[in-house]
């Protein structure tokens, strides 16, 4: 069978920063309570403007899934690897918990999970996704701002809105390749 | 037309069962990933129970179809119901922290009776027949004492709050007060004058939508908030009025941060210009309307020059604006949004919107005003006692029109304090949390002192239950069977609740608790509750087999899944004259103004600010403030200050302020903003709570409750919050 | 002439009886209520003798003309077994609540 490679695609401009897809994520992955402790996150954009004149932009994010991971790299006991779908993962057991990843990650998307002993950090719900079910970010989301989907896949509907689409992805200049197409 | 099914469920599974494999033996200590598999993969050993089941949220009004997964009898996450048409398949923020109102630590779990004074928190643990005989034997004593009215019964909206109001009319008691007067009774009083009935904008299909104050993107509405997102409406354009830079003025095509109280000067100038423009359909108005020969005299001294005097709103965005909707229409709405409590000239100000949606000829149309449209289910068959000598609602007269269901809760209020025409002394309470609630928080604590005796029935310690003599634990929604709910609207819905897990600990849900009452109260009584839910959803579907199967199937039922429009097209309408009234003959009979006359509202004095009040999405008015989840999210409330006015008081941005009103003084965080009119401050509702027991909300932010006071809107009995002046200074 | 002036007389009278018969005043709603679905409503359901009915069914202009017009014309023998006073609070109870009333829809 053909590898697949996992993607997500967002249109911000749908964003009203209700942040469902934060807390769906706390409670499918489990993950402790804290404002410190999260999987993914909405951050509201600069304020644009002057009073009365203003404008502002949310922008959701989650681990990039990087093609080029600054985080495996510099984890000490390989505990952290990209799987072959192109997710990227933490294997409690073997992280020691040094954070050297959370150090290497540019986009921030990793914390460090006190009740695991492990960092811990987005992986497309590898758990939904490996009954067939879409993350919990993606279904969960009121205006559906995530399509998530195989890029491998031509006709899929996120290689759709990608040839049909201008689109960016965070901070290109650092060249991590990462699979978060945010469209324009 | 959109399509409103987007394919939702093929999208949920459409990448289909495959490489289960996905290094599941290399991340083999992620408990999460083991589980996932265990269900799919049965080794015989690792026997674990999972199970999915239909439900509906019970974190706001919005009651969107839920699937809650439970895993060895505990509800580990809930997910949107797909199919759930009116939720278009979504959970907010507050429908996944659902889970922290059946877990957390501080819910009510067993009856509690009062040991030490009132609002001291002192109770002791009682048994369920201690604390219902306790009711009971309370409740005979108010009677004999002070006739079957001398007992009020405090509710708010819920699948269970049927038992309690019902429990309320068995029992004797004309005086219900439930929460619309405290929310959208001017916006239904305004509507319905007008069309006979509060219609639902057709926001999918609209292309042109005005809002006043209706903070979509934050109060959320479904389908509503997710459609003026994602809605196909073409040419769309939202105009967005508000004080405030909300989430909904970001994604709006245009802001104006209007000044406060003045919105019905901005609808009266865009009046002026369709009609003296004549851009208008005259033929449809004339058709299906009255009064429009009253409306254009009435109209002309309503110019844009006047009204950006009043609205701060340039008369040429004024004029602009109209032409523009006036071309939109029929596609074109002035959406009402949902609470108006704002003014108290609010009911004319809806009254005036709702004209502006007749110029527009979209009633009963594509992108206009759309009559609800509600599948009818089968009633419940009770027959209250009949009590001689029992009076009429207390505040029967007080309010030009009065629901005698809802009653107005500030008139109320004042006339219990009054003790006229009779004396109030008995207080039951179902869900709604006054306290908090209501404006002139004082009022309310002065109102229960009076009581010679307070129950609440609910699912946390809040303030009003910290005030009561007795506390009975309801279930949560997730831990009941409710009755079947049709939804009404563009497309109406049925739903319906089932026990995800067992009522933990000792509570009860509101059926069991109003039965085991009415038992105890008289055979009469107990005879309307002398049922099984089972029994009662099942005479509820009487006839309608398909609503069963769909929710069995489905977890909802829907009759359609495109609107159908001009339902009403040659039919009389609820209104007096069978038609839409402009003019409204009523409203003249009775005094009031049959067309909308602008009054100023007060301007701001000298060194003070206009307070006021807003939600956000991670929060339902009082109720979802003590969740863990959500308090992850926002902890407490902040005054929001211009960046201006900041730095010309020396206050910066994180340090705290006293706000002081003529009736309290609050404190709380400074939020220092440009998303604010200078002469304004914000803070969000139901924070600076009074009991001791919610541990997340301890010390937390300040009460709007406190600060506001009870103004109101005469016309419809609803309170006007944005019309208190507040003094703020460094803490 | 005369009969001109006999006529206006007649107008004036019924207009006089109609605004005097539309005021629906005196009677008590709550009674009503308790009487209508104490001994009404039996008839007065899906599949019944008498049909759905409920004061919604109709505007308080036709409950005021089925209350002193009308008077149960279909099955007099249901309206014999009322007194004065109990027509006066059940039409008191279907004026109040007509489709046309002054009672606001509500939420939840």
């Amino acid at each position: 069978m053909k590898k697949r490679r996992l993607a997500i695609v967002l249109d911000t401009r749908k964003c009203i920063d209700c942040k469902a897809c934060t807390v769906a994520c706390k409670t499918e992955n489990k993950i402790p309570l804290g404002r410190e402790t999260y999987r993914n996150w909405v951050s509201e954009g600069p304020l644009r403007g002057e009073y009365p004149n203003l404008g502002q932009s949310y922008t959701p994010g989650q681990c990039m899934q990087c093609a080029n991971t600054p985080c495996d790299r510099v984890c000490p006991t390989r505990a952290t690897w990209v799987n072959d779908d192109g997710i990227v993962v933490v294997e409690d057991r073997k992280c020691i918990g040094c954070k050297y990843c959370m150090t290497a990650c540019p986009y921030n998307a990793r914390y460090y999970n006190e009740e695991t002993g492990a960092v811990d950090k987005c992986t497309f719900c590898i758990q939904r996704v490996a009954v067939g079910e879409i993350p919990a970010c993606v279904e969960t989301c009121p205006t559906k701002v995530r399509v998530f989907g195989d890029l491998n896949d031509p006709e899929s509907e996120v290689s759709e809105l990608l040839a049909r689409h201008p689109y960016r992805v965070l901070k290109p200049e650092i060249g991590t390749e990462p699979f978060l197409f945010y469209l324009m | 037309m959109s399509n409103l099914f987007w394919n939702s469920l093929s999208r949920r599974r459409f990448l289909g069962v495959t490489s289960l494999a996905i290094g599941a033996a290399a991340l083999g200590t992620k408990a999460k990933v083991m589980e996932a598999l265990a269900s799919s993969v049965a080794d015989g050993t690792a026997v674990q129970s999972i199970r999915n089941v239909f439900t509906s949220c019970g974190m706001c009004v919005n009651k969107c179809g839920v699937i809650a997964r439970v895993r060895n009898g505990v509800i580990e996450k809930l997910d949107p119901n797909p199919h759930f048409i009116k939720s278009r398949g979504m959970l907010c923020a507050r429908g996944n922290a659902g889970l922290d109102m059946v877990y957390s630590p501080d819910r009510l779990k067993y009856p509690l009776i009062r040991t030490g004074e009132r609002g001291s928190g002192q109770f002791r643990r009682a048994s369920w027949d201690e604390a219902l005989d306790l009711v009971a034997k309370n409740l005979n004593e108010l009677a004999e004492k002070y006739t079957r009215a001398g007992t009020m019964f405090v509710s708010t909206e819920g699948f269970q709050e049927h038992f309690f109001t019902t429990f309320a009319e068995c029992y004797g008691s004309p005086n219900t007060l439930r929460h619309p007067t405290l929310c959208l009774s001017s916006n239904i009083q305004g509507f319905s004058a007008t069309f006979g009935t509060n219609p639902t904008p057709d926001v999918l299909n609209a292309d042109y939508i005005l809002m006043s104050g209706a903070n979509r993107s934050e109060a959320l509405l479904t389908p509503d908030s997710i459609d003026m997102i994602t809605g196909e409406g073409g040419k769309r354009k939202i105009v967005y009025l508000d004080p405030r830079f909300t989430k909904t003025a970001a994604k709006a095509d245009e802001w104006y941060p209007i000044k406060p109280g003045t919105d019905m000067a901005f609808i009266l100038g865009m009046i002026h210009v369709i009609v003296t423009e004549s851009l208008y359909d005259k033929t449809w108005v004339e058709t299906n309307t009255v009064g429009m020969e009253q409306l254009i005299p009435h109209i002309q001294p309503y110019t844009p020059e006047w009204a950006e005097a009043e609205c701060e709103v340039p008369a040429t965005d004024i004029r602009r604006i109209a032409r523009e909707f006036a071309a939109a229409a029929p596609k074109a709405v002035y959406y009402q949004g949902r609470r108006s409590s704002f003014f108290d000239n609010d009911t004319q100000m809806r009254r005036a919107m709702a004209i502006l949606n007749v110029l527009a000829a979209n009633w009963d149309r594509p992108g206009g005003m759309v009559p609800n449209s509600k599948v009818k289910l089968e009633g419940h068959d009770y027959l209250a006692p009949w009590y001689e000598d029992v009076p009429e609602r207390l505040e029967k007269g007080d309010v030009a029109y009065l629901s005698n269901k809802d009653g107005s809760w500030k008139y109320f209020r004042d006339r219990v304090l009054e003790g006229t025409p009779y004396p109030v002394k008995g207080m039951m309470i179902y869900k709604q949390n006054p306290l908090v609630s209501v404006p002139n928080r004082a009022k309310t604590l002065a109102m229960m002192e009076q009581m010679e005796f307070i129950c609440t029935i609910d699912i946390t310690m809040n303030d009003t239950a910290w005030y009561s003599d007795v506390v009975l634990p309801e279930s949560t929604y997730l831990e009941r069977d409710d009755p079947i709910e049709s939804l009404g609207g563009i497309l109406p819905v049925v739903t319906t609740r089932n026990a995800v897990i067992p009522a933990m600990y000792e509570s009860k849900s509101n059926l069991w608790i109003m039965q085991q009452l009415a038992k105890r109260l008289s055979g009469e009584i107990f005879e309307s509750f002398n049922f099984t839910m089972e029994e009662y959803r099942h005479h509820q579907l009487k006839g309608k087999p398909q609503i069963a199967e769909a929710l069995e199937l489905k977890g909802v039922y829907y009759p359609k899944t495109t609107p159908t429009y001009g339902k009403f097209d040659g039919k009389r309408l609820k209104t007096r004259s069978g038609k839409i009234e402009i003019y409204s003959a009523k409203y003249a009979k009775k005094g009031l103004d049959p067309l909308p006359v602008y009054t100023a509202p007060e301007e701001v004095p000298q060194g003070k600010f206009r307070l006021i009040l807003g939600r956000n999405a991670y929060f339902t008015h009082g109720t979802t403030a003590h969740n863990a989840l959500l308090d992850d999210i926002v902890a407490e409330n902040t005054l929001w200050l211009n960046t201006r006015e900041a730095k010309r008081m020396g206050l910066k941005h994180g340090q705290m302020v006293r706000v002081k009103s003529p009736l309290a003084e609050e404190q709380l965080r400074l939020q220092v903003t440009q998303k604010i009119r200078p002469d304004c401050v914000y803070l969000s509702h139901g924070y600076g709570v009074l009991n001791k027991k919610q541990q997340l909300l301890q010390g937390k932010g300040g009460s709007d409750a406190a600060l506001v006071e009870d103004k109101v809107e005469p016309i419809s009995g609803n309170v006007a919050m944005h019309q208190t002046f507040v003094e703020i200074s460094a803490a | 002439m005369e009969r001109i002036v006999a006529c206006i007389t007649v107008l004036l009278f019924s207009v006089i009886f109609t605004v005097s018969a539309m005021a629906a005043e005196g009677g008590n709603p709550k009674k009503g209520k308790y009487l209508w679905k104490k001994n009404c409503k039996v008839c007065h359901v899906a599949g019944e003798e008498g049909g759905v009915l409920s004061p919604s069914t109709k505007t308080q202009k036709s409950w005021d003309r089925f209350f002193t017009k009308n008077k149960h014309k279909k099955k007099p023998e249901a309206w014999g077994k009322f007194s004065e006073k109990d027509l006066k609070d059940i039409q008191q109870y279907m004026y109040d609540h007509a489709m046309d009333s002054d009672q606001p829809e509500t939420c939840g």
